[in-house]
């Protein structure tokens, strides 16, 4: 008897616990219907290291300005960032609003998202803020598909210090200088340069370094030539240059050795302890360095033209924020996507990266580590995107940054790693 | 008493008229105890004599149908989850898909991009190298192991323990230990260098040379603990006291080991052999890990360059295409090694 009473009361608990539940869940969706859950959205981002993330500092900003917004952070691991946000965008669960990448050389690309029908188009504000040279890779079918809260330029991020200490005052100007120090540099035991070669990444901007001088200063339109069919890799002399001039570097010993090996710890490695002067990366590396050893100073410097040639920066917004074409109608992702050109997301986004404010204008260069560029940047005329952006797909530049691992280790010439990225184009 | 005369009494559904008449039965066929014994219907779905279950009315009918309706929560879920998957990448090959956005049927033209591209040869050349190259230093080295600590050494469980432990350590985090070692700043050359072999020292993962032989030394090390143990499982069936008549007889060790052992390990060999160029054709994390390929694409192999293309440079009905031309090379030795060991044991 005792057990049947039992049994009665178990059923009874359990209908009236999945009752309770149900009507919960129920109450639960009018209350967001309520307005909770309009004033709410999520945003992914790609996080590389355990520093603070400019993307939660700019959300977190944003929530206390405006506390009936709710903000979800999905952290994705920057190695990978771009495949799972194409599988979240295909699966139809990516977030509602997403960092992406200019143009369409990366798989996180905007152009090649917006194409796709993944992102909602922009109000034409979005490219208010963007360096001139730009603007086509934010855009697709003349619409917007990203902002920008920051520009990064690449350069030769220099350990100030040891370079002084080496008796390199001054960063060599032109390139035949810089051959030249790297031989006297080398002979001290110590590299001018330090280089991973085993990443494409690492060895595909020192190309493009190289490039930006011999190739874009003196035609910032080659990139649409190419896409036209007018010009190609192999027949360009700019970039036939741009690639002898890195085989120059190797000749000279500019690179430290077992260069065509190393990885991105070598980088960071050799840099704070002073074994090597400077690296080819983004200019927020700089600071970053000087927080693991205090008693360095870094700067960045732009790499050095040949003789009579003119010097070329590579300024662009890396990163983007986009819309994700789901979340056309959220009014507080919208709300959020405009916030972030104002004055105060700009100062938060550069005070975080340590990136170059959009605004460059206004910037106070005076002690920071982009002194040494101040002019060029300030002149303007030497903007050049970064000539991967333009690409059509991420294959040319993955040519390329096997290409140089090649030259380092001999079984590549540079007209082979220009013919490659012709192919890898397409047509 | 006999014991199926027992189990007829403790069992009420022995009182069934048909298995009072089927036990008799068998019994009177074959008259002894044992095999009386051997007839009991201890497992009543599958050990009941021919004939037996289509007289056993509707509980044979439930019991066969239970049989069949336990397997298909496993039959469904390995059927969607593998081969519906499969076979929907396989549709992708025939197409240009990029991983996002539409598609169009291109037909054959990944398949012939891939027969005519240069590097996808070489990483072709570069799969079937490792994994033939691993199973045969794996195997001699992994026999050799097995044949040491089978017998004789007091402290062969430990050693059997050593030698097992790269199986069960994560591929991946070995692999940048390894990486480490051979690294132009690492132990290896600061041995060549501190000996005055510093002319030898070079950056192993990036030499084009070296660098293949870097990363199926690394597998080789990886997997020899399996063969060692399969080997070990197939020694322990070889009896000793063979062993002890062919040296008694005058045979040598190396006469003993080829005329005695590997005769009786064949069966163990190949077990062995199968997994091993198996899992050898598709090894994608030591590669990755050691050399991401490089130097310049020289130790890509069909499952690196698989990745590659499907997922960093977003050409995924290419990478769709590699991947089934990988699945065929697997099938085509899993069946040619399947068809071998089946022949042996015809």
């Amino acid at each position: 008897m005792t057990t049947d009473r039992s049994r009665y009361l178990g059923r009874w608990i359990g209908v009236s616990t999945v009752a309770a539940l149900g009507l919960t869940a129920c109450g639960g969706g009018s209350e967001g219907e309520n307005g909770a859950e309009e004033q709410a959205f999520s945003f992914t981002y790609a996080a590389a290291n355990n520093l603070e993330s400019p993307w939660e500092a700019l959300a977190e900003a944003y929530m206390d300005e405006n506390p009936d917004v709710e903000i979800t952070l999905n952290s994705q691991p920057q190695d990978s960032y771009g495949e799972s946000l194409r599988t979240q965008l295909q699966g139809g669960n990516a977030s509602d609003v997403m960092q992406t990448v200019p143009g369409a050389g990366q798989t996180r690309g905007v152009v090649s998202l917006a194409e796709a029908g993944f992102l909602a188009p922009l109000d034409d504000s979005a490219g208010d803020l963007l360096p001139e040279g730009n603007h086509e890779q934010y855009t697709f079918e003349d619409e917007y598909y990203g902002v920008a809260p920051g520009l990064a330029l690449n350069g030769l991020v220099t350990n100030q210090t040891t370079a002084e200490e080496l008796g390199l005052e001054t960063f060599p100007e032109t390139f035949e200088d810089l051959i030249a120090a790297c031989g006297e540099t080398a002979e001290g035991g110590n590299s001018l340069l330090v280089l991973a070669g085993g990443t494409p990444q690492n060895s595909g901007v020192t190309a493009l370094m190289a490039a930006s001088t011999a190739v874009y200063a003196e035609d910032p339109e080659w990139n649409e030539k190419r896409a036209a069919g007018e010009v190609t890799f192999a027949d360009s002399e700019g970039w036939q240059q741009a690639l002898e001039n890195v085989v120059a570097m190797i000749d000279a010993q500019c690179f430290q050795p077992g260069a065509e090996g190393a990885g991105f710890d070598v980088l960071t490695n050799s840099l704070v302890q002073g074994e090597a002067m400077a690296m080819f990366g983004p200019g927020g590396a700089a600071p970053e360095l000087e927080q693991a050893n205090e008693d360095l100073e870094f700067v960045l410097n732009a790499f050095p033209p040949a003789e009579g040639g003119e010097p070329s920066l590579q300024v662009a917004a890396n990163y983007l924020v986009s819309l994700n074409a789901e979340a056309e109608d959220n009014q507080a992702a919208n709300d959020f996507i405009a916030w972030l050109q104002e004055d105060r997301a700009l100062e938060i986004y550069a005070e975080v990266s340590d990136a170059l404010p959009a605004d460059l204008e206004n910037y106070d260069f005076e002690g920071s580590s982009y002194e040494p560029v101040q002019d060029l940047l300030l002149e303007g005329d030497y903007y050049a995107p970064f000539a991967n952006d333009e690409w059509p797909n991420p294959a040319v530049y993955e040519e390329l940054g096997a290409g140089i691992q090649g030259l380092l280790t001999g079984q590549s010439t540079p007209e082979q790693v220009l013919t490659a990225m012709d192919d890898a184009w397409g047509e | 008493m006999t014991r199926a005369e027992i189990r007829r009494r403790r069992d009420p559904v022995s009182s069934d008229p048909v298995a009072e008449v089927q036990v008799p039965n068998l019994a009177n066929q074959t008259g002894t105890a044992e095999n009386d014994a051997a007839s009991l219907p201890a497992d009543p779905v599958g050990e009941r004599a021919p004939g037996a279950a289509s007289r056993q009315g509707p509980r044979g009918t439930r019991t066969r149908f239970g049989r069949w309706w336990w397997a298909m929560p496993a039959v469904l879920l390995v059927f969607s989850i593998h081969y519906v998957a499969t076979a929907f990448g396989g549709f992708y090959a025939f197409t240009d898909w990029t991983g996002i956005g539409s598609f169009e049927w291109i037909g054959v033209q990944n398949f012939t991009e891939i027969f005519a591209d240069a590097e996808m040869l070489l990483a072709l050349g570069n799969t079937l190298f490792l994994a033939f190259g691993s199973v045969l230093v794996a195997n001699v080295m992994g026999l050799a192991l097995a044949l040491g600590l089978n017998r004789g050494l007091k402290t062969r469980y430990w050693l059997r323990v050593l030698f097992f432990m790269p199986v069960v350590l994560s591929p991946l985090a070995t692999a940048y230990v390894w990486r480490y070692i051979f690294d132009f700043d690492g132990p290896l050359n600061a041995f060549l260098t501190a000996v005055g072999l510093g002319d030898f020292a070079r950056a192993w993962v990036a030499d084009p040379t070296f660098a293949i032989w870097v990363v199926l030394l690394v597998i080789a090390w990886q997997t020899t603990g399996i063969p060692m143990v399969i080997f070990m499982a197939g020694l322990a069936g070889v009896p000793q006291e063979m062993e002890e008549a062919a040296a008694i007889d005058g045979a040598s060790t190396l006469q003993r080991l080829w005329f005695v052992v590997l005769p009786s390990l064949r069966p163990a060999i190949a077990i062995s052999t199968i997994l091993g160029i198996v899992n050898g054709l598709r090894i994608f994390d030591p590669i990755l890990a050691i050399t991401g390929g490089g130097p310049a694409g020289v130790t890509e192999n069909l499952a690196t360059v698989v990745y590659k293309e499907s997922f960093a440079l977003g050409n995924f009905g290419y990478g769709a295409a590699l991947a089934l031309v990988l699945t065929l090379i697997i099938i085509f030795f899993a069946v040619v090694q399947q068809r071998l060991t089946q022949e042996r044991k015809d």
